[in-house]
């Protein structure tokens, strides 16, 4: 899961990948604004066969915190 | 494209007087044509004529009149559907006023602005149901929930009166079809007020903007002369702000122009590769996330050199007015759909490397200027001819000058016509303020205006800095020269420190830029950014200049439609 979350990440950043951990954080860390956010969720959606609810992403800071809510949906 | 065969005669839309008119227009003119189309699931998409638009417009207007939820304010809250358009043409039309709300707001915002309104009905979509539930008890003067389209499991069942909108629907059609037009309001009175808009709070609190019909036919008659939407326009903006409703989808309505809506942001790309419109309203940032989505294309299909020598080509074409981007850069062009030509953007400044790219590819980029007092468009670049530093040309429908012009022609921006609003809601002093004695509009805007009646915006009035040498200085001007020069810059807000008058800066740096450069701390960027800012100060006037400023970590915090909440910004660092 998390390995497939850093492929779709990786489509909005240019840091090296080794450097994402379970504890990157989306704004903080890697600044993504929140439409490319928006965009990366709807990729996430697609690839994992899900819906993610607009709201449920207040609580998603991290790329663990991503991980974790995927794996409760999928 | 050939803009002269976009321009439409202006005779039809001078005449009309009410919105109303426009939708019977695209009734008569369009019937069997898809007004609106609209995802219902993933999949699944639904859509309507404009001739059954017009139907169940009617129907609802007839069922409102008959229960009684009419000459009171009525609140929208939802999503973008064609139901949400359809509820906002009856409300206006000779029905009551309606009061759009915005769906993205906090509960607190959202209470506040429907208890200022008194609002008696809300219709709302089952998505917003949960958020209008939880603020329902204090919202005293409610007494109506009627629940539109979407998906949701909450019922208002806690509401006095709860009521749902394909039953009006039925129960209208069948009072016009016992009573005919008897059923509905006698007529529409194009001066009445008709909507209150909240201004999106970008320099202060919300106030209530009070329109009528002819004013958001100033807007539209404007709009008609200047441009011409072509035949499918897909809708990314939020309908709760008359940028979006006004001057994108009560203008698609009168050409006769499909609106295929998006269904979430999430979904933006997708939908334009689904839907292939050939135009939409945009903000900056949207933009600059399809430049990126193509960029990055162009360099996986390993054709970044082939793509440079069309970029060449096509600009040596251009010189000559040769124009065959659309072909040159078909492929570039298919995730969006391959049939975008034409993005009208406002809200804030579109960077000129994106616009650049864009239209390189065969995106015409439209600019304009409005302001919700306005209906919201003052003015907008025309097809047949747009100019590339100017934010439009002043609508045929209004008039300009410029106060108090300084050296350079640049004062504040006063307007005059059908587009400008009747006040704000139950805030006659604000009112009062924003008129000048012999009855033209401030805008609080700072720029001037040519001899082709061309506007060109230098900076807002209320925003500005003035020294105690009496010098004033318009922050999104210093703002401007900073990021252009030092371009590592991806935010930044300039403002005043009131206890000694030293101009400060606030800048959110790049930060693929700060990683590539191991800036890990604010202090690290501050250093590095030092030597480069040291550069742009010694070019600087002296009362230009800016004293200090601090690095931010994060983006600004903007409002529902992006654009910088500078006001929340100073107000930190004062």
């Amino acid at each position: 899961m998390f390995e497939k979350i850093v492929d779709i990440m990786m489509d909005y950043n240019d840091v090296p990948r080794e450097s994402i951990t379970p504890d990157t954080r989306f704004l903080a860390d890697l600044h993504m604004n929140s439409l490319d956010i928006m965009d990366m969720v709807g990729q996430m959606e697609e690839e994992f066969n899900v819906v993610i609810a607009t709201e449920d992403l207040n609580s998603i800071f991290t790329v663990q915190d991503l991980a974790d809510y995927l794996n409760d949906l999928v | 494209m050939n803009p002269e065969k976009f321009l439409i005669k202006p005779e039809t839309v001078n005449s009309f007087t009410t919105v109303y008119q426009i939708m019977d227009h695209a009734r008569r003119r369009y019937p069997h044509k898809i007004a609106y189309r609209q995802m219902e699931t993933r999949t699944d998409e639904s859509s309507v004529t404009f001739g059954q638009f017009a139907e169940n417009t009617e129907a609802l207007r007839a069922a409102m009149l008959h229960r009684g939820i009419s000459r009171q304010n009525i609140a929208l809250l939802g999503e973008t559907s064609q139901e949400w358009i359809s509820v906002y043409m009856a409300v206006v039309s000779g029905v009551a006023v309606c009061v759009p709300i915005d769906k993205e707001l906090p509960p607190e915002t959202m209470a506040t602005q429907l208890k200022f309104a008194e609002v008696k009905t809300v219709f709302c979509s089952k998505g917003c149901l949960r958020k209008l539930l939880k603020i329902l008890p204090e919202c005293e003067t409610i007494t109506t929930v009627v629940v539109m389209r979407g998906k949701g499991d909450e019922t208002a069942e806690d509401c006095e009166t709860v009521l749902y909108l394909p039953d009006l629907l039925r129960e209208g059609r069948a009072l016009l079809e016992e009573q005919g037009a008897k059923a509905l309001p006698a007529s529409v009175d194009p001066d009445a007020l008709c909507v209150i808009i909240y201004t999106s709070g970008t320099t202060g609190a919300n106030k209530g903007v009070m329109l009528s019909n002819r004013n958001i036919m100033g807007t539209l008659r404007g709009c008609a002369r200047l441009l011409h939407y072509p035949d499918v326009s897909f809708s990314v903006l939020p309908v709760n702000h008359s940028y979006e409703l006004h001057a994108h989808i009560m203008s698609c309505m009168y050409c006769g122009t499909t609106v295929c809506i998006n269904n979430d942001l999430k979904y933006l790309v997708k939908n334009l590769e689904r839907f292939q419109p050939e135009m939409s309203c945009m903000v900056p940032m949207m933009l600059d996330l399809l430049v990126r989505k193509m960029k990055k294309q162009i360099a996986e299909s390993g054709k970044q050199a082939q793509f440079d020598r069309a970029m060449l080509l096509s600009k040596t074409l251009s010189k000559v007015h040769i124009d065959i981007r659309r072909r040159l850069f078909k492929e570039v062009l298919a995730p969006l759909g391959g049939k975008l030509g034409m993005i009208i953007c406002g809200g804030a400044a579109l960077s000129q490397d994106t616009a650049d790219f864009l239209t390189a590819v065969g995106v015409d980029i439209y600019n304009g200027y409005g302001i919700t007092e306005c209906a919201p468009v003052a003015a907008v670049n025309p097809l047949a001819g747009p100019r590339r530093f100017s934010v439009g040309h002043l609508l045929p429908t209004m008039e300009a000058r410029i106060a108090d012009p300084d050296e350079d022609g640049n004062g504040e921006i006063q307007l005059k016509g059908d587009n400008v609003m009747l006040g704000y809601y139950k805030a006659p002093q604000d009112t009062a303020k924003v008129f000048t004695d012999d009855g033209w509009f401030r805008t609080g805007d700072i720029g001037h205006i040519d001899k082709y009646k061309f506007l060109y915006i230098s900076g807002r009035l209320k925003n500005l800095i003035i020294l105690p040498n009496g010098k004033n200085v318009s922050p999104e001007e210093i703002e401007e020269a900073l990021m252009k020069q030092i371009p590592y810059i991806k935010e930044c807000v300039v403002y005043a420190q009131e206890s000694n008058a030293e101009i400060n800066a606030i800048v959110y740096l790049d930060p693929e830029y700060r990683a590539a450069h191991g800036l890990e701390t604010p202090e690290q960027a501050k250093a590095h950014m030092l030597p480069d800012f040291e550069t742009f100060n010694s070019g600087m006037p002296g009362y230009k200049k800016i004293a200090d400023f601090d690095i931010a970590d994060t983006e600004f915090e903007k409002s529902t439609t992006h654009k910088i909440q500078r006001f929340k910004i100073a107000a930190i660092k004062k």
